[in-house]
């Protein structure tokens, strides 16, 4: 009981105990602000990602493409794992003669479903949900006038402009200045099943017209132009023109609810093994041996890992950090355990075991890093929940912002907090200061009573 | 007085290193001490008085010998028996009175007996535990201190704290060293005169002085000369 009342006063009466109170508390403020950041930032992005991508891609990395898509996805919807799939082709297109774009294209309506691409619209009414070319409301003399095929052709721009605002937006959407408003021409080279030019040797043209704007904040998607799939297959020459099967380069899958995403992406791989297994003696059958099966995790590891690593790396700082605090502690109850070392030995004359005497020390520790944890994580709540606000004084006071949207693709600043990670955050904190505590109190367990009382 | 011995030590022999030679303070120290016994320990300065009480009080150890305690040989005893006896059956009152800052008054006095009980069994120990301490302070006549901190104490006031302490338990045997080496006069013989209350009332004691006059307050002398009890 003597430990309890000692360890409150030492904590009540040694102002030096307030610097390691102090530095557990800066600590552990800023590892919560900095990991809860990183985890919004992190999932902030993998929702994006998730959301681009659907559940499970099937990809053959190569222009060429792959046959059979639509006999696999009806094999799909049999196996009663998938809500959606939907076909994707993805290329290279000129616009000019010396800007390439990456082209996609989809069937709009199947890809909303697989994937949450309504959402990253600029417009989402249901006439914009679309690549037909709505009427034009106020023609001016300059407005062509398009056929039914021409309007079939429309073409929706990646990555509007994050910095200004919606009333500049809608003014621009409405100018007939607009540069893509007007048509956009676009040249593609086709290319066969054997990956040899076809078509014209001059390219495939065709125009296209704007339709909508989408922003997904995802750099590499957000620089695309997305077109119709049956447009951008005819285009191409993928569409079974020149007598060979229609190609895709990707399936897109939606997963029916609550299915585990590895085990449905284990059986989806069995499918299509089976069903290349079946396809074996058709015509362009290789074009099916080199597809992988990948779940969205896995499909877009190249941007997500990276920010994943980032928290790693900062956990590990912090680590370092954090021991810097262990120092601290250990200096500050080395000095305490010296300046009390004839109190110890008074104790020890009175019957305290050794143990009892380290258990004095042992608890003092863990007392700082329990009121350390608690400050600390309280001021770092505070921050994060307000981090938003607080970057908005940041800007007003000083033209200040830590994370420019127009660089860093976010409307603010993650403001929540993981609770389970600011406890782990909070429990590590006690432990290093009792790691801080740990040889002081065994110096004051080794004490020799004698030695100790003799110190004036 | 009862006849019994409570204390004996055979042969006890303690060296020091000082510097880079060694002293051998006690060369073969022989004692016995009866059951509600007052004795005082007499030497001149460095004789090794305090490390003879020190090693009886199990608070130092010795190089060679032995000390029996109720016929048990305290220095063959597992730490937490040597513990317990020293938590329990011996008292001990130092010279410079060795009181905690951060505690008041009672608190100190309360302090054995914490020291004593389990975070568990505080609990149902503390009202008694609280008026054993009482009581004790009442009898050392520091009621009206009983919540000063040891700092707004005088000399006389914290030595008679100590006391308190020690014998918050009830020890078999109180050992005191230089009890009143750091107080006036009035103060030390106030402390005195309570040991003699004490030991009137069976307590046995054995105190340390250098002081002739102060030994006289002894049922028995015994000096400590080059190492050895004559």
């Amino acid at each position: 009981m003597f430990k309890l009342l000692l360890i409150w006063r030492y904590f009540v009466r040694k102002r030096v105990a307030l610097i390691a109170v102090l530095a557990v508390t800066l600590l552990v403020m800023m590892v919560l602000v900095v990991l809860s950041v990183m985890s919004g930032l992190i999932e902030n992005t993998r929702s994006r990602n998730h959301n681009w991508t659907g559940d499970i891609v099937l990809t053959r990395h190569s222009l060429v493409g792959f046959p059979y898509y639509d006999e696999f996805i009806d094999r799909l919807y049999q196996s009663d794992i998938i809500a959606q799939a939907t076909p994707v082709i993805k290329t290279y297109g000129l616009l000019e003669a010396d800007w390439t774009t990456p082209l996609i294209g989809v069937r709009l309506d199947e890809f909303m479903h697989v994937t949450g691409f309504a959402e990253c619209l600029y417009k989402t009414t249901d006439e914009n949900k679309t690549f037909t070319v709505p009427d034009i409301t106020d023609p001016g003399p300059d407005t062509p006038s398009l056929t039914p095929e021409q309007r079939k052709r429309g073409f929706m721009r990646g990555g509007f402009l994050r910095s200004s605002s919606s009333d500049l937006m809608d003014s621009i959407w409405q100018s007939s200045q607009l540069r893509y408003y007007l048509p956009l021409p676009i040249t593609v080279f086709a290319i066969n099943s054997r990956g040899l030019l076809t078509g014209s040797q001059a390219g495939e043209n065709q125009t296209f017209w704007f339709v909508n704007y989408f922003r997904t904040d995802l750099l590499d998607v957000d620089d695309t132009i997305m077109v119709d799939f049956d447009e951008l297959q005819k285009l191409c020459w993928m569409d079974g023109q020149d007598g060979q099967p229609p190609r895709a380069s990707q399936i897109r899958i939606k997963l029916k609810d609550n299915l585990d995403l590895e085990t449905a992406q284990t059986q989806i791989a069995q499918l299509w093994r089976k069903f290349v297994q079946q396809k074996d003696k058709q015509g362009q059958a290789q074009l099916l041996t080199d597809l992988t099966v990948q779940t969205w995790k896995e499909y877009r590891r190249d941007y997500i890992g990276p920010m994943e690593n980032e928290k790693t790396l900062m956990i590990i700082i912090f680590s370092m950090i954090g021991s810097v605090a262990v120092f601290i502690i250990f200096a500050i109850f080395y000095m305490i355990v010296t300046e009390k070392i004839k109190d110890l030995g008074i104790i020890k004359s009175l019957g305290a075991s050794k143990w009892d005497l380290a258990q004095v020390f042992l608890g003092y520790g863990a007392l700082v890093g329990m009121v350390g944890s608690l400050l600390g994580t309280a001021l770092g709540c505070a921050i994060v929940l307000n981090a938003n606000k607080i970057e908005g004084w940041l800007n007003q006071e000083f033209g200040f912002r830590l994370w420019p949207p127009d660089i860093y693709a976010i409307d603010k600043i993650p403001d929540v907090v993981n609770f389970s990670e600011a406890a782990i955050i909070a429990l590590v904190a006690v432990l290093a200061s009792l790691a801080g505590a740990l040889l002081p109190a065994r110096r004051a367990a080794k004490l020799v009573v004698v030695d100790a009382l003799r110190i004036e | 007085m009862n006849q019994k011995i409570i204390l004996s030590a055979r042969n006890i022999h303690k060296t020091y290193a000082i510097g880079r030679t060694r002293q051998h303070v006690l060369q073969g120290v022989n004692l016995e001490v009866r059951r509600g016994e007052f004795v005082a320990i007499m030497g001149a300065s460095g004789s090794g008085k305090s490390t003879l009480l020190h090693i009886l009080g199990l608070l130092d150890r010795p190089d060679e010998g032995h000390v029996f305690f109720e016929k048990r040989d305290l220095f063959t005893l597992s730490s937490a028996q040597q513990d317990h006896i020293r938590s329990r059956q011996i008292g001990f009152v130092f010279q410079f009175y060795h009181l905690l800052p951060e505690l008041n008054l009672e608190e100190n006095v309360l302090l054995p007996l914490m020291v004593d009980s389990s975070i568990l069994a505080w609990p149902g120990r503390r009202h008694q535990a609280r008026q054993q301490t009482r009581e004790i302070i009442d009898k050392v006549g520091l009621r009206p201190q009983a919540r000063q901190l040891p700092a707004t104490l005088s000399g006389g006031e914290r030595q008679r704290t100590a006391l308190a302490r020690a014998l918050v338990q009830n020890p078999k045997l109180l050992l005191a060293d230089e009890p009143t080496g750091n107080l006036d006069t009035v103060a030390g013989k106030a402390i005195l005169d309570l040991l003699s209350d004490l030991n009137r009332y069976g307590q046995t004691i054995i105190m340390v002085t250098h002081d002739p006059d102060i030994a006289d307050r002894a049922d028995r002398k015994l000096t400590l000369r080059d190492g050895k009890i004559s």
